[in-house]
């Protein structure tokens, strides 16, 4: 891909301009559509051989799009309220006429399909314009996007490390500043693992609220579509574009009630993420400690159920692709497919009675808070983390915090926090928990700590990607 | 390691996880077996894990509103 690279960054098209700032320029005219997409695909490619996070480039169609938003606005017309802001999506989305791999090989070598997903096609409708799909985790099956078939992403905040997965691309691009902003998928933390590790702005939804129509599934039950920004202004946005029903509701409240998840939560996280979650805790006045004695069986429910899930999904694949897929994931999935029916159906009961028990909890708080992951991004290859003196397997330890909560189906938000002690320049996220529906106090919240200057998404520069 | 209900009937984990696959035409390579075996005791580690809830059907079941 070659593209002319015009990426002053005093000139709006700079890579730390946000979505809603990006749309409102082209908007009125003051910013051209294709000056802005053409700069985007500029930093694509100046960003990929270091941190790997695209696996297509559709440069012909984000300029084709591009040229139409600048048409509609020539002409006096309405281009849409993200009119000309350039994303990307992480690879499991349909883009008419590229492969939709998932990661995987398997995939790679269908046909393109006809139509975008109905979450693309939203966005195209609403004038953003599409530049490509973002490297991940084979079938979303992992935490740290290290994909055997298309290399590693790695963290735009230290290149030596991982960016966590399996949206390892989406929050790698936001990060780099190649786009404003992504579209990930969340099954047991995959939006807020990454989110957490590169530092960015994350939204994962109430379960069901966003269309999975034109998606490669995970685990049919747990699978949540979402959003990686650098501002919780664009998250909102976007979410206000993509989901089914618009943000509504009363806002949050000025004095919200916040609760900070003890127990299974404190118990399984290092130093740093107990200190991000005191910041964020003093910075929204929580005080109490709320231990939800199901945790730890939430967390071991939610593996279970998508070990089975991905399985059965899976089961013509391992039967006939087995040479083709990563060892590691193929092993994975025919332990899945190979599990007694009373084990899913103990996990999934196990979740009905963990659904009851935090939403009991909603009655006391507005908002809970958790780390999204046990410790700072790793460095690639990693097996073992060492924390408060215990070796941990990394991988698995990684999604402690964000497993247990997915099954619940309710809105997480992540808040980027940096400055941590022992932390070097690395980010690490606090999960913004909110009862169903309730996406807006999520949002809210984030917002208030952007504002506070406890959370924040500077742009990292590869590569040239920030001017 | 305390592993339940039908692999606690099989001989072992191991003839579990090969009796299994061929049920369902799973191929192992002779080289692979053990991987594989290693993650359903990882997933059997997380069944016991799991307490045992009220056998309620309403918590799998549709739900209707008269």
């Amino acid at each position: 891909m070659t593209v002319p690279a015009s990426t002053n960054s005093n000139d709006g098209l700079g890579g730390s301009v946000g979505a809603c700032e990006i749309a409102r320029e082209v908007r009125t005219g003051r910013l051209s559509a294709v000056d802005v997409a053409t700069a985007a695909l500029a930093r694509a490619e100046a960003c990929q051989p270091q941190v790997n996070a695209f696996t297509t480039v559709t440069a012909e169609r984000a300029l084709e799009a591009a040229r139409a938003v600048d048409r509609v606005v020539d002409q006096g017309g309405d281009p849409g309220p993200l009119a000309g802001v350039p994303f990307a999506v992480k690879d499991l989305f349909d883009l008419a006429g590229v492969p939709t791999r998932a990661g995987s090989m398997v995939l790679a070598e269908r046909d393109a399909p006809r139509r975008d997903a109905e979450v693309i096609r939203r966005l195209g409708a609403a004038g953003a314009v599409v530049i490509g799909a973002l490297n991940m985790d084979e079938f979303a099956f992992g935490f740290t996007t290290e994909n055997t078939h298309y290399g590693p992403v790695r963290n735009p905040r230290d290149l030596r490390c991982s960016a966590g997965g399996s949206s390892g691309g989406s929050a790698a691009a936001v990060a780099a500043g190649v786009v404003p902003f992504t579209l990930g998928t969340d099954t047991n933390g995959s939006i807020r693992v990454p989110s957490s590790w590169c530092g960015v702005f994350g939204l994962k939804p109430t379960y069901g609220s966003i269309s999975r129509n034109g998606m490669q599934l995970f685990s049919d039950s747990l699978d949540h579509v979402g959003v990686m920004a650098r501002t919780a202004e664009d998250l909102g946005a976007v979410f206000g574009v993509v989901a089914d029903s618009p943000l509504t509701g009363a806002p949050l409240p000025p004095r919200p009630r916040v609760g900070v998840l003890g127990g299974w939560f404190v118990d399984k996280a290092g130093p740093a993420a107990r200190a991000a979650v005191a910041r964020v805790a003093e910075a929204m006045s929580a005080t109490r400690d709320v231990e939800l004695p199901l945790a730890g069986a939430a967390h071991a429910a939610a593996s279970v159920i998508t070990y089975a899930e991905a399985g059965e999904l899976h089961l013509d694949r391992i039967r006939n692709d087995r040479h083709r897929l990563d060892p590691v994931v193929r092993h994975r999935l025919v332990a899945g497919a190979l599990l007694p029916a009373d084990w899913y159906i103990r996990a999934q009961r196990v979740r009905a009675r963990w659904v009851e028990q935090l939403t009991a909890a909603f009655e006391h708080y507005d908002l809970l808070l958790a780390p999204a992951t046990p410790f700072v991004a790793q460095p690639i290859g990693t097996e073992t983390v060492t924390i408060d003196g215990e070796d941990l397997p990394a991988r698995p330890a990684t999604g402690w915090l964000t497993q247990p909560l997915t099954p619940t189906g309710v809105p997480i938000g992540v808040a980027p926090i940096t400055g941590l002690d022992g932390a070097g320049p690395l980010p690490l996220g606090v999960q913004v928990v909110a009862p169903a529906h309730h996406e807006r106090w999520v949002l809210d919240a984030l917002a208030r700590l952007e504002d506070a200057g406890v959370a924040s998404s500077p742009v990292t520069e590869i590569g040239g990607t920030e001017s | 390691m305390a592993v339940s209900t039908l692999v606690a009937m099989a001989e072992d984990l191991r003839t579990y996880t090969v009796v299994a696959a061929g049920l369902l035409g799973i191929e192992l390579e002779k080289d692979e077996i053990d991987a594989v075996v290693a993650q359903v005791a990882r997933v059997a580690r997380l069944v016991d894990a799991l307490p045992r809830v009220p056998d309620d059907a309403a918590t799998m079941a549709p739900r209707f509103t008269p």
